[in-house]
């Protein structure tokens, strides 16, 4: 298990270091302009796909036959796959909310700190929980359509979410129902991991 | 000695393609060289022994236990080269063996590196920027640096230059200096890898067609080149394959069936194998 | 102890050991109770198969050549000179039934051919 995960962490740090700039850039912005959450929850969707994409990475080196070969069970390879999507989602939210509390200084009350985690918290979580079952069981080729879709389905979001959603219009609602959200994403992620883990046992090479 | 593997009655279908059934036993401690061409399922056949596909029919034991059911502790004990390897493309040697020291519980890193060193494998390139020969290596390396008993080899060393299988081929037999090593090395082509090879099989079109000792197979045929008369007078089913040129006919025949006095040359596994496949066409 | 395998020469590798060994052991090369390599390891140092070394081994130990101690490894056996004798004499008549097909093929008499086994014992001494 340490072993795969030191794995994906090599991948990651050489591949998806894009990504981080992506991370960085927006990030950036939030802090210019914190009162849009647009740019602060777009960093959270996008590292929500980077398992995915680690995923066909092993499909195309052949890593996901050689590993079958190893001495990983398959439920280890797939929950090393989720504690990554887990580990990512820690971090970018540790790194989110660190931002906006600082760009908002002491405007931003922990209140609305809460809600804004939540929100990103799910956000994050809802797109690896439907897409992750789907690249193992069918593998990236077929998973595409499905990934074309809940790409799509962010973009809209995103967008929905720039147009009506600021810090200041949440600072107002309770984060009562956010919270509820997050941990509702929580629970699909874990129901998630177990049917990947059902689907992939089946899978052949 | 122990069979390092027991096949019995193994058979997978795919559309358009049946393996087996196939029966095999490889006893521990030997190398057992898979001839077969592209497509005649000899990486069917290492995968279903690795528990990576369901056989529709009959088992498959490998050190004793079955690959389905035992799962990843059997792995431990296992070296295994696939054709294309299957290293992530970024990774060097330092990491690689970083990565499987977190995989495999009984994992030497000193064999490694010495490996590493021995083989002369670029130390700071990373895997996908490796020629064929050296990503060879590297699965090698892995595959010896764990206390494995029984290499599985699939087609490691085809679209290697001679100088490197010839450093496989000195590998693979330290390996065995151990009494309890076995190896399992598929390959379309065997030519140098014969001399160590203690048993030969062959597939063909998803058939077992063979499976010997390979002196045995040695002292059993032989070619006869002789004229188109005196090869009639030959028992027919003496004769495994026949080709008849101008100048005279030529023959891979059953010793025993030749007449006294009728000088038989020796075989090599190759020519027998194409003698075999062509026959069967 | 040398053995030199010729992969072109078409006599099984076995055969080649086998013979090698044998012709070393009863030239005196190899002296009595000397140890022999052991199979993985002359199968190795001559980068051939495991089975191949080990039925020259079988074939050198069924004719009384070598022995075997368990756990200990293969040994030169003491010189049987009584068995080598048989061993000689059944490869002279071989190699006279050879002579006389040839000799009554070119219609050699009796006294002629005596004559050069006289003539090729007395060179030979």
């Amino acid at each position: 298990m340490k072993g795969l995960l030191l794995k994906d962490l090599y991948q990651l740090w050489k591949y998806c270091r894009t990504f981080l700039l992506i991370v960085v850039v927006f990030l950036g912005v939030s802090f210019v302009s914190p009162e849009n959450l647009f740019f602060s929850l777009y960093p959270a969707m996008i590292c929500g796909v980077l398992p995915m994409t680690l995923l066909s990475y092993d499909e195309r080196t052949g890593w996901n036959q050689y590993s079958a070969a190893l001495p990983c069970s398959r439920v280890q390879i797939v929950s090393a796959k989720y504690l990554l999507g887990l580990m990512i989602e820690v971090v970018v939210l540790a790194v989110s909310l660190t931002a906006t509390a600082v760009a908002s200084g002491s405007s931003g009350a922990a209140g609305s700190l809460l809600t804004l985690g939540a929100i990103l918290w799910f956000v994050g979580l809802v797109t690896p929980s439907i897409l992750m079952p789907v690249v193992l069981w069918l593998g990236t080729e077929k998973g595409r359509i499905v990934y074309m879709f809940m790409i799509a389905l962010i973009a809209g979001a995103g967008a929905a979410v720039m147009r009506t959603k600021t810090l200041e219009s949440i600072q107002s609602v309770s984060s009562v129902p956010f919270a509820a959200m997050a941990l509702g994403a929580t629970v699909v992620y874990g129901l998630s991991w177990l049917l990947s883990i059902r689907l992939y046992q089946k899978k052949e090479f | 000695m122990n069979n390092a593997i027991e096949i019995k009655g193994l058979t997978k279908t795919y559309p358009g393609f049946q393996l087996g059934p196939v029966d095999l036993t490889l006893p521990g401690g030997c190398i057992m060289g898979l001839v077969g061409e592209n497509g005649a399922g000899k990486s069917t056949t290492i995968k279903l022994l690795l528990g990576m596909l369901r056989p529709d029919g009959g088992n498959a034991l490998v050190l004793g236990q079955d690959p389905l059911r035992s799962g990843a502790p059997v792995r431990e004990d296992l070296g295994v080269v696939l054709d294309e390897v299957g290293l992530p493309t970024c990774v060097t040697v330092r990491q690689t063996g970083k990565i499987m020291a977190g995989i495999f519980r009984h994992w030497e890193q000193e064999t490694y590196d010495a490996l590493a060193r021995r083989l002369a494998i670029p130390a700071d390139k990373p895997f996908g920027d490796m020629s064929r020969g050296n990503k060879m290596k590297m699965g090698i390396a892995v595959a010896l640096s764990h206390g494995a008993r029984l290499l599985l080899l699939d087609e490691a060393t085809s679209g290697l230059d001679p100088v490197v299988r010839d450093d496989v081929t000195d590998l693979l037999l330290d390996f065995t200096r151990q009494e309890d090593h076995t190896v399992l090395l598929s390959s379309h082509i065997v030519s140098d890898m014969e001399k160590i090879c203690d048993y030969i099989a062959f597939l063909h079109k998803g058939k077992l067609m063979l499976n010997e000792e390979k002196d045995r197979l040695l002292d059993e045929y032989g070619i006869l080149r002789c004229t188109a008369e005196e090869l009639d007078a030959i028992a027919p089913e003496a004769v495994l394959h026949r080709k008849d040129g101008h100048w005279g006919a030529e023959a891979i025949v059953r010793r025993e069936a030749v007449p006294a006095g009728v000088p038989v040359g020796p075989v090599s596994i190759e020519e027998l194998f194409i003698h075999m496949v062509k026959e069967d066409r | 102890m040398h053995i030199f395998i010729d992969n072109k020469s078409g006599a099984p590798i076995y055969d080649q050991i086998y013979n090698q060994i044998k012709t070393q052991i009863i030239g005196g090369d190899l002296p009595a109770d000397e140890m022999l390599p052991s199979i993985r390891g002359l199968a190795k140092d001559l980068r051939i198969s495991f089975i191949t070394t080990k039925r020259a081994y079988d074939e050198l130990e069924s004719e009384g050549l070598i022995y075997t101690i368990p756990g200990k490894g293969c040994f030169v056996a003491e010189k049987n000179t009584q068995l080598l004798r048989e061993e000689n004499l059944k490869k002279i008549e071989e190699h006279l039934d050879q002579i006389v097909h040839l000799a009554t093929m070119c219609h050699l008499t009796r006294e002629e051919l005596l004559s050069m086994v006289e003539f090729g014992m007395e060179e030979y001494q």
